[in-house]
């Protein structure tokens, strides 16, 4: 199992690279698979939230003049 | 079952994002003092085809026995009473508690540019507390569809420095 | 061989409802399209200011209630069909569904189109929430009992072919799109009580003057018992496309079988407790259940980020088997120049940014700053208006062949359609959020006021007002384009010879699959007592002082 993400982690793929049809999809098992990029996407996704929420919390809500207060 | 470690990492880190999001409503919501109106807000209910007996006959602002200011409203098709026509002073940098109703339909109450944001029901009384701390013009507008003229339905609250309050236009208890 | 062939009864109930969806589709699209251009100030010479909210009912209904529900009404058709590998166990209930709905479509049609025509004192300009006492003629309200009560009539046709499987097949897991569609059903069911007795017992006798004063808390509050578990009534169907299809249309393969199933299950429990969540700034609630709204409402965001690592990794299983590699260069491998690919994964990547505002929205006190204002709006055109109806359009792209044997007509207009929309609800939506945080209102014909101006945090108003009109206008032309690709293919495509229908099983299958996943009762119970849980007090309240006090009369509209 290849744990380099550039590498595909299927050794079957390189044979059906461009039939994209049912036959594509050789890996047998989720443990064959080791989602890198779809970890690098939600990771990224997880950082923006965090920072827009604060953002949007903290500045554009609580920053703002009147507010109920009670 | 079969989960892989990736998605078991993934499924930590969302947990943590929910706690963190909670986290700061529940501060905000504590610390900031930043809060909404709800029935244990002290508003109660009223009945809305007898307005007529209660402060609401005469909506405007009042003081209470402890000195702090009161503003009874009602927002109805197609205008806030007081606000529309002619505008609602308020001193800033005081606590002002807002008490709305409405005698037809339901009518949202806003406050351009604020937090100021409440839904105003038939029967319910919105009560709620803020402080204006600088002086100027602030729209009120109507943000829930009430009828054919709802977009029409507008106020202004003029906020003076606490020492240009006029306490002679205030209702009598 | 492809679905037409094999299961010709069950083909002609999908093409029927779909019919219906499309329809509404249009014509709610053009009232938004007026309405973009109206609220904007663009031009308003179409309508005047107080048929806005005519068109407004028109466009929140037929596409929100319309289209979606006819819409997941034929697609699950096709899923139950081609899982249980059978027609419709009796043809006359099933025409029965359909056509309960499609005239309860009718009637309500023709309350809100009425109030077009001056003098026919028929109107119905109360808006998709119908909130009381404002009021509409009586066959608004008969209509969208009708359309309710046939959606049942479609769960309990679609368990009766589960039933029958279930003789034949005592020990076999449920399929996983038979697991999805119950679950889904169910949740809708459980769910949409609160509008069937909001509707029924209220609203109907009300309008026909049988019933004269009314609480308008306890009818909204029934409304949106409903009303947030509606959401996941329409997304759920999206989530079953990007689930079970779209790994395919990757050149993929599912990620695993036993985490969609979860995600369905925890959506059969959560997603009606929660309703609350809409009514954060009502006075008349208590804040203890606001408090559990925002706990409750925030933790339903688990299966959907679930979903989104399941649906994102089963995309990247594709984009490697098609020679995809390194950490985000894979995603400029997968099939972008097919129009059912792109269109699910657009839809997705709008989603990614509607569950931001979503999070937002959640968050109790935040809601003073959004509250009905257009930021509402921007959050779910993304949401419903992308995440479910592009996908629900780009899968018709894939499903039309199956339904009618003939190859997509136009496939460039077909590719353009996705890409156009995205490009429209970017802009549309991103002028509407950040108009939202300018304080300007949703809902209303002419959002500008003769005392006050509305100041812009960042960028300014007339920008955010081109981006709303101009994007509506490139979502119009998109669904031109839709409309003309699908009844091109229906009417004149070119017979296919062989489509591709079939869907590749799961990487992890059902054989890893739990047992207890599968067993409806249990689920179903748990759901039952956590409605019970959420709901009892509050509506005990509401009634303590009579179920029609404190009340007013009516208002017509
Ligand atoms: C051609 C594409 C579309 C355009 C141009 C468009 C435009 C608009 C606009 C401008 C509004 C705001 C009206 C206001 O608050 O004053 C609106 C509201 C709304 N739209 Fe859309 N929309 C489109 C597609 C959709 C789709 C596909 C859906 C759902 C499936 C949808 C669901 C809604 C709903 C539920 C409302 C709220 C209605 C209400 O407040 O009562 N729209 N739309
Ligand atoms: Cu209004
Ligand atoms: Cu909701």
């Amino acid at each position: 199992m290849s744990t380099d993400p550039s590498a595909s982690s299927d050794p079957a793929a390189s044979s059906s690279e461009a039939a994209g049809g049912d036959e594509a999809a050789h890996t047998r098992s989720i443990d064959d698979f080791d989602p890198y990029g779809t970890l690098a996407v939600t990771g990224l996704y997880f950082v923006l939230l965090l920072v827009l929420y604060a953002l949007m919390y903290f500045v554009e809500f609580a920053g703002r003049g009147a507010s109920i207060i009670e | 079952m079969h989960i892989h470690r990736f998605e078991k990492l993934w499924i930590g880190l969302s947990l943590f994002l929910i706690a963190a999001f909670i986290s700061i409503v529940m501060y905000g919501f504590t610390v900031l003092d930043l809060t909404v109106p709800g029935s244990d807000r002290g508003g109660g209910t009223v009945d809305a085809m007898n307005l007529a007996e209660t402060p609401f006959a005469t909506p405007g602002v009042r003081k209470t026995e402890d000195g702090e200011y009161e503003v009874y409203m009602l927002a109805r098709q197609y205008f806030f009473q007081p606000g529309s026509g002619q505008s609602l002073t308020l001193p800033a940098e005081t606590r002002v508690t807002f008490k709305v109703t409405s005698p037809d339909v339901i009518h949202g109450f806003q406050v351009a540019g604020t937090n100021i944001n409440s839904m105003v029901i038939p029967g319910q009384i919105s009560r709620f507390t803020t402080v204006f701390s600088d002086p100027g013009e602030y729209g009120i507008l109507c943000n829930e569809y009430c009828g054919a003229a709802h977009h029409t339905m507008e106020g202004l609250i003029e906020v003076v420095p606490p020492s240009e309050f006029d306490e002679s236009n205030l209702i009598e208890q | 061989m492809t679905f037409v062939d094999t299961y010709p009864k069950a083909t002609r109930i999908v093409k029927a409802t779909f019919i219906v969806a499309f329809v509404a589709l249009g014509l709610g699209g053009l009232f938004g399209f007026i309405q973009a251009l109206h609220r904007t100030d663009t031009f308003r010479g179409i309508i005047d200011s107080t048929q806005y909210y005519d068109l407004l009912t028109g466009h929140g209904v037929l596409l929100a209630l319309v289209f979606t529900t006819f819409f997941i009404a034929g697609l699950y058709q096709w899923g139950i069909s081609r899982s249980l590998d059978r027609e419709p166990e009796d043809l006359r209930f099933s025409w029965g569904w359909f056509w309960t709905m499609t005239v309860g479509t009718i009637l309500a049609s023709i309350a809100i189109l009425g109030g077009l025509v001056p003098g026919d004192g028929i109107s119905a300009a109360v808006l998709f929430t119908f909130y009381p006492p404002l009021q509409a003629h009586p066959l608004f309200y008969i209509g969208a009992a009708l359309l309710v009560v046939g959606s049942w009539g479609a769960t309990l046709d679609w368990f009766f072919s589960f039933w029958k499987w279930r003789e034949d097949h005592p020990d076999d897991h449920i399929p996983l799109q038979v697991h999805m569609v119950l679950f889904t059903m169910l949740m809708w069911v459980l769910a949409s009580l609160g509008i069937a007795i909001e509707v029924v017992a209220l609203l109907i006798p009300w309008s026909l003057g049988l019933i004269t004063n009314i609480d308008p808390l306890l009818p909204r509050t029934l409304f949106w018992y409903t009303g947030h578990a509606i959401v996941y009534f329409w997304l759920l169907p999206a989530y079953f496309v990007w689930y079970t299809i779209l790994p395919k249309l990757s050149g993929g393969r599912l990620f695993s079988d036993s985490l969609a199933r979860i995600v369905f299950v925890i959506f059969l429990l959560m997603s009606t407790p929660i309703g609350f969540h809409h009514q954060y700034l009502d006075p008349g609630i208590g804040m203890g259940y606001k408090l559990w709204a925002v706990v409750a409402t925030l933790l339903i965001l688990l299966p959907s980020l679930m979903t989104a690592f399941t649906v994102v990794a089963s995309m990247e299983h594709g984009a490697r088997q098609r020679g995809g590699s390194g950490y985000f260069a894979w995603m400029g491998a997968l099939p972008w120049g097919q129009p059912a690919f792109a269109g699910c994964a657009l839809a997705g990547i709008m989603f990614a940014a509607g569950g931001f505002s979503g999070m937002i929205n959640a968050s109790l006190n935040i809601d003073t700053l959004v509250h009905n204002t257009i930021w509402i709006p921007g959050h779910f055109h993304l949401t419903v208006g992308t995440a479910v109806a592009l996908t629900f359009m780009a899968i018709t792209f894939w499903l039309l062949p199956q339904l009618t044997g003939r190859k997509l007509k136009f496939p460039k207009m077909a590719l353009a359609q996705p890409y156009s929309w995205f490009i429209g609800m970017v802009l549309m939506s991103n002028g509407m959020h950040r108009a939202g945080l300018a304080g300007i209102p949703r809902r209303t014909a002419e959002p500008g006021y003769s005392g006050f101006s509305f100041e812009a945090p960042f960028g300014s108003i007339m920008e955010m007002k081109i981006q709303i009109a101009l994007g509506g206008t490139i979502l119009f032309v998109s669904l031109l384009l839709f409309l003309i690709v699908v009844v091109g293919t229906w009417w004149a495509g070119a017979p296919a010879e062989t489509v591709d229908d079939a869907i590749p099983p799961a990487l992890s299958g059902p054989e890893h699959t739990p047992k207890i996943l599968d067993n409806i009762k249990l689920w179903l119970g748990i759901a039952v007592v956590l409605v019970i849980l959420a709901y009892t007090l509050p509506l005990a309240d509401m009634l303590a002082d009579g179920i029609f006090q404190p009340g007013v009369p009516p208002s017509p509209m």
